[in-house]
Protein backbone atom coordinates (compact mmCIF):
# COMPACT_ATOMS: atom_id res chain seq x y z
CA UNK A 1 0.00 0.00 0.00
CA UNK A 2 1.16 3.52 -0.59
CA UNK A 3 1.39 6.01 2.22
CA UNK A 4 -1.90 7.68 1.28
CA UNK A 5 -3.74 4.35 1.55
CA UNK A 6 -2.14 3.67 4.94
CA UNK A 7 -3.17 7.12 6.11
CA UNK A 8 -6.74 6.63 4.86
CA UNK A 9 -6.93 3.38 6.80
CA UNK A 10 -5.79 5.16 9.98
CA UNK A 11 -8.37 7.90 9.53
CA UNK A 12 -11.08 5.36 8.70
CA UNK A 13 -10.40 3.62 12.00
CA UNK A 14 -10.32 6.97 13.79
CA UNK A 15 -13.77 7.84 12.49
CA UNK A 16 -15.14 4.44 13.46
CA UNK A 17 -13.51 4.06 16.86
CA UNK A 18 -13.02 7.64 18.08
CA UNK A 19 -15.94 9.49 16.54
CA UNK A 20 -18.48 6.65 16.59
CA UNK A 21 -17.47 4.42 19.52
CA UNK A 22 -16.78 6.81 22.39
CA UNK A 23 -17.45 4.10 25.00
CA UNK A 24 -13.91 2.83 24.44
CA UNK A 25 -11.33 5.50 23.77
CA UNK A 26 -8.24 3.26 23.90
CA UNK A 27 -7.94 4.08 20.20
CA UNK A 28 -6.50 7.44 21.25
CA UNK A 29 -3.39 5.75 22.66
CA UNK A 30 -3.13 3.54 19.62
CA UNK A 31 -3.62 6.06 16.80
CA UNK A 32 -2.95 9.55 18.16
CA UNK A 33 0.50 11.01 18.71
CA UNK A 34 1.25 11.89 22.37
CA UNK A 35 1.02 15.62 21.59
CA UNK A 36 -1.94 15.31 19.18
CA UNK A 37 -3.69 18.62 18.47
CA UNK A 38 -7.46 18.64 18.05
CA UNK A 39 -8.40 21.97 16.53
CA UNK A 40 -12.15 21.87 16.81
CA UNK A 41 -12.50 25.55 17.44
CA UNK A 42 -9.62 27.97 16.84
CA UNK A 43 -10.15 29.38 20.32
CA UNK A 44 -10.04 26.14 22.27
CA UNK A 45 -7.48 23.76 20.83
CA UNK A 46 -7.08 20.44 22.65
CA UNK A 47 -3.50 19.26 22.98
CA UNK A 48 -2.49 15.76 24.04
CA UNK A 49 -4.24 12.42 24.41
CA UNK A 50 -5.91 13.22 27.74
CA UNK A 51 -7.39 16.49 26.46
CA UNK A 52 -8.65 14.79 23.30
CA UNK A 53 -10.26 11.98 25.33
CA UNK A 54 -11.85 14.50 27.69
CA UNK A 55 -13.32 16.43 24.76
CA UNK A 56 -14.81 13.29 23.21
CA UNK A 57 -16.18 12.21 26.60
CA UNK A 58 -17.93 15.55 27.19
CA UNK A 59 -19.39 15.37 23.71
CA UNK A 60 -20.58 11.80 24.38
CA UNK A 61 -22.13 12.81 27.69
CA UNK A 62 -24.07 15.60 25.99
CA UNK A 63 -24.99 13.66 22.81
CA UNK A 64 -24.88 9.94 23.69
CA UNK A 65 -26.32 8.83 20.34
CA UNK A 66 -24.15 11.06 18.15
CA UNK A 67 -23.34 9.25 14.89
CA UNK A 68 -20.89 10.62 12.35
CA UNK A 69 -20.68 9.43 8.75
CA UNK A 70 -17.70 10.31 6.58
CA UNK A 71 -17.61 10.58 2.78
CA UNK A 72 -14.73 9.21 0.72
CA UNK A 73 -11.47 10.66 2.02
CA UNK A 74 -9.14 12.86 -0.02
CA UNK A 75 -5.54 11.91 0.75
CA UNK A 76 -2.33 13.59 -0.36
CA UNK A 77 1.07 13.00 1.26
CA UNK A 78 0.61 13.37 5.03
CA UNK A 79 -2.91 14.84 4.88
CA UNK A 80 -6.32 13.15 4.81
CA UNK A 81 -9.46 15.26 4.37
CA UNK A 82 -12.91 13.89 5.19
CA UNK A 83 -16.24 15.58 4.66
CA UNK A 84 -18.74 14.28 7.20
CA UNK A 85 -22.21 14.68 8.55
CA UNK A 86 -23.60 13.74 11.91
CA UNK A 87 -26.77 13.58 13.90
CA UNK A 88 -27.32 13.37 17.63
CA UNK A 89 -29.80 14.09 20.36
CA UNK A 90 -28.86 16.39 23.19
CA UNK A 91 -30.05 14.40 26.22
CA UNK A 92 -27.08 14.99 28.51
CA UNK A 93 -25.67 17.88 30.55
CA UNK A 94 -25.50 21.46 29.35
CA UNK A 95 -23.06 21.79 26.47
CA UNK A 96 -21.21 25.07 26.05
CA UNK A 97 -18.69 24.10 23.44
CA UNK A 98 -20.58 25.35 20.42
CA UNK A 99 -19.18 28.77 19.68
CA UNK A 100 -22.57 29.97 18.56
CA UNK A 101 -24.01 29.54 22.05
CA UNK A 102 -24.56 27.06 24.88
CA UNK A 103 -27.28 24.41 25.04
CA UNK A 104 -29.01 24.02 28.43
CA UNK A 105 -29.06 20.53 29.99
CA UNK A 106 -31.08 17.83 28.22
CA UNK A 107 -32.62 20.18 25.70
CA UNK A 108 -33.86 17.10 23.81
CA UNK A 109 -32.89 18.83 20.60
CA UNK A 110 -31.80 16.84 17.58
CA UNK A 111 -28.64 18.40 16.24
CA UNK A 112 -27.56 17.87 12.65
CA UNK A 113 -23.96 18.75 12.01
CA UNK A 114 -21.77 18.66 8.97
CA UNK A 115 -18.23 19.65 8.36
CA UNK A 116 -14.82 19.05 6.91
CA UNK A 117 -11.94 17.54 8.82
CA UNK A 118 -8.29 17.70 7.86
CA UNK A 119 -6.07 15.13 9.56
CA UNK A 120 -2.28 15.24 9.46
CA UNK A 121 -0.47 11.93 9.97
CA UNK A 122 3.10 11.83 11.18
CA UNK A 123 5.00 8.56 11.52
CA UNK A 124 1.78 6.56 11.36
CA UNK A 125 0.06 8.56 14.13
CA UNK A 126 -2.51 11.33 14.06
CA UNK A 127 -0.61 14.54 14.79
CA UNK A 128 -3.39 17.03 14.14
CA UNK A 129 -7.10 17.02 13.40
CA UNK A 130 -8.61 20.33 12.32
CA UNK A 131 -12.39 20.52 12.09
CA UNK A 132 -14.56 23.09 10.35
CA UNK A 133 -18.27 22.88 10.92
CA UNK A 134 -20.98 24.16 8.64
CA UNK A 135 -22.81 27.07 10.23
CA UNK B 1 2.25 16.57 -14.75
CA UNK B 2 -0.32 14.30 -13.18
CA UNK B 3 -3.97 15.29 -13.09
CA UNK B 4 -3.80 16.14 -9.41
CA UNK B 5 -0.81 18.41 -10.06
CA UNK B 6 -2.70 20.06 -12.93
CA UNK B 7 -5.71 20.52 -10.66
CA UNK B 8 -3.57 22.06 -7.93
CA UNK B 9 -2.12 24.51 -10.43
CA UNK B 10 -5.63 25.53 -11.51
CA UNK B 11 -6.78 26.03 -7.92
CA UNK B 12 -3.58 27.93 -7.10
CA UNK B 13 -4.32 30.38 -9.92
CA UNK B 14 -7.97 30.61 -8.82
CA UNK B 15 -7.03 31.42 -5.23
CA UNK B 16 -4.58 34.10 -6.39
CA UNK B 17 -6.73 35.77 -9.03
CA UNK B 18 -10.20 35.39 -7.52
CA UNK B 19 -9.50 35.48 -3.77
CA UNK B 20 -6.09 37.18 -3.55
CA UNK B 21 -5.01 40.75 -2.91
CA UNK B 22 -5.96 41.85 -6.41
CA UNK B 23 -8.86 40.32 -8.26
CA UNK B 24 -8.91 39.55 -11.96
CA UNK B 25 -12.44 38.46 -12.80
CA UNK B 26 -11.39 37.23 -16.26
CA UNK B 27 -10.23 34.18 -14.29
CA UNK B 28 -13.91 33.22 -13.87
CA UNK B 29 -14.36 32.82 -17.64
CA UNK B 30 -11.08 31.00 -17.88
CA UNK B 31 -11.24 28.53 -14.99
CA UNK B 32 -14.86 28.19 -13.82
CA UNK B 33 -17.23 25.67 -15.40
CA UNK B 34 -20.28 27.45 -16.87
CA UNK B 35 -22.54 26.19 -14.08
CA UNK B 36 -19.98 26.32 -11.29
CA UNK B 37 -21.37 26.26 -7.75
CA UNK B 38 -19.76 28.59 -5.20
CA UNK B 39 -20.88 27.98 -1.65
CA UNK B 40 -19.56 29.45 1.62
CA UNK B 41 -21.11 29.29 5.07
CA UNK B 42 -21.61 33.03 5.44
CA UNK B 43 -23.23 33.63 2.05
CA UNK B 44 -26.05 32.28 -0.08
CA UNK B 45 -24.81 29.83 -2.74
CA UNK B 46 -23.97 31.27 -6.17
CA UNK B 47 -24.07 29.47 -9.50
CA UNK B 48 -22.66 30.31 -12.93
CA UNK B 49 -20.15 32.88 -14.19
CA UNK B 50 -22.34 35.98 -13.90
CA UNK B 51 -23.59 35.15 -10.42
CA UNK B 52 -20.08 34.35 -9.18
CA UNK B 53 -18.64 37.56 -10.63
CA UNK B 54 -21.47 39.59 -9.10
CA UNK B 55 -20.73 38.01 -5.73
CA UNK B 56 -17.06 38.98 -5.83
CA UNK B 57 -17.72 42.48 -7.18
CA UNK B 58 -20.12 43.15 -4.31
CA UNK B 59 -17.81 41.61 -1.73
CA UNK B 60 -14.84 43.74 -2.83
CA UNK B 61 -16.87 46.94 -3.10
CA UNK B 62 -17.79 46.52 0.56
CA UNK B 63 -14.33 45.22 1.60
CA UNK B 64 -11.86 46.87 -0.83
CA UNK B 65 -8.79 45.38 0.88
CA UNK B 66 -10.30 41.87 0.85
CA UNK B 67 -7.59 39.25 0.58
CA UNK B 68 -7.36 35.55 1.28
CA UNK B 69 -4.31 33.35 0.93
CA UNK B 70 -3.29 29.76 1.45
CA UNK B 71 -2.46 28.65 4.97
CA UNK B 72 -1.05 25.25 4.00
CA UNK B 73 -0.11 23.21 0.94
CA UNK B 74 -2.99 22.21 -1.32
CA UNK B 75 -4.26 18.64 -0.89
CA UNK B 76 -5.45 16.79 -3.99
CA UNK B 77 -6.78 13.38 -4.95
CA UNK B 78 -8.89 12.38 -7.93
CA UNK B 79 -11.12 15.28 -8.95
CA UNK B 80 -10.76 17.09 -5.62
CA UNK B 81 -8.47 19.80 -4.34
CA UNK B 82 -8.62 21.02 -0.75
CA UNK B 83 -7.23 24.37 0.34
CA UNK B 84 -6.79 25.73 3.85
CA UNK B 85 -6.79 29.51 3.90
CA UNK B 86 -6.78 32.64 6.00
CA UNK B 87 -7.68 36.23 5.29
CA UNK B 88 -10.30 38.90 5.55
CA UNK B 89 -10.70 42.61 5.01
CA UNK B 90 -11.98 45.95 6.24
CA UNK B 91 -15.53 47.04 5.65
CA UNK B 92 -14.90 50.55 4.29
CA UNK B 93 -17.30 50.42 1.34
CA UNK B 94 -21.07 50.59 0.89
CA UNK B 95 -23.65 48.82 2.99
CA UNK B 96 -23.29 45.06 2.65
CA UNK B 97 -26.25 42.72 2.74
CA UNK B 98 -24.78 39.49 1.44
CA UNK B 99 -24.18 37.83 4.80
CA UNK B 100 -27.03 35.42 5.49
CA UNK B 101 -27.23 36.52 9.10
CA UNK B 102 -27.64 40.27 8.62
CA UNK B 103 -26.53 43.50 6.95
CA UNK B 104 -23.78 46.02 7.61
CA UNK B 105 -24.51 49.73 7.15
CA UNK B 106 -22.05 51.64 4.92
CA UNK B 107 -18.40 51.98 5.93
CA UNK B 108 -18.46 50.53 9.42
CA UNK B 109 -14.66 50.34 9.38
CA UNK B 110 -14.92 46.94 11.02
CA UNK B 111 -12.32 44.32 10.21
CA UNK B 112 -12.74 40.58 9.81
CA UNK B 113 -9.95 38.04 9.80
CA UNK B 114 -10.72 34.35 9.80
CA UNK B 115 -9.71 30.93 8.52
CA UNK B 116 -11.34 28.07 6.68
CA UNK B 117 -11.07 25.07 4.44
CA UNK B 118 -12.46 24.76 0.94
CA UNK B 119 -13.07 21.64 -1.12
CA UNK B 120 -13.07 22.17 -4.89
CA UNK B 121 -14.19 19.62 -7.47
CA UNK B 122 -12.70 19.88 -10.95
CA UNK B 123 -14.03 18.50 -14.17
CA UNK B 124 -12.17 18.62 -17.48
CA UNK B 125 -9.77 21.25 -16.21
CA UNK B 126 -12.50 23.58 -14.91
CA UNK B 127 -13.76 24.25 -11.41
CA UNK B 128 -17.20 22.66 -11.11
CA UNK B 129 -17.76 23.23 -7.42
CA UNK B 130 -16.20 25.25 -4.60
CA UNK B 131 -17.61 24.51 -1.16
CA UNK B 132 -16.01 26.24 1.79
CA UNK B 133 -16.38 26.01 5.51
CA UNK B 134 -14.94 28.66 7.72
CA UNK B 135 -14.74 29.95 11.21
CA UNK B 136 -17.53 32.29 10.17
CA UNK B 137 -18.76 32.88 13.71
CA UNK B 138 -15.45 34.64 14.37
CA UNK B 139 -15.95 36.91 11.35
CA UNK B 140 -19.53 37.69 12.32
CA UNK B 141 -18.49 38.54 15.88
CA UNK B 142 -15.69 40.78 14.60
CA UNK B 143 -18.19 42.58 12.36
CA UNK B 144 -20.69 42.98 15.17
CA UNK B 145 -23.28 40.85 13.39
CA UNK B 146 -23.23 38.25 16.14
CA UNK B 147 -22.53 38.63 19.84
CA UNK B 148 -19.98 36.45 21.57
CA UNK B 149 -21.70 33.61 23.39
Amino acid sequence: MCKEDDNKAIVGRWFKDFWNTPSDLTVVDELAAPDVLLQYSPDTPRRGRDAVRAFRTSLRDAFPDLAIAGASPIADRDMVVVRWSGIGTHTGPAFDDFKIGPLPAASGRTVRLSGTTAVRIENGKIAEEAIWMAA
Amino acid sequence: MSKTEDNKAIVGRWFTDFWGTTCNLAIVDELAAPDMLLQYSLHAPRRGHDDIKAFMIGFREAFPDLSFSGAADLIAEGDYVVGRWKGGGTHSGPAFGDFLIGSLPAATGRKMHFTGTTVLRLQDGKIAEEIGLDDGVTALQQLGLMRAA
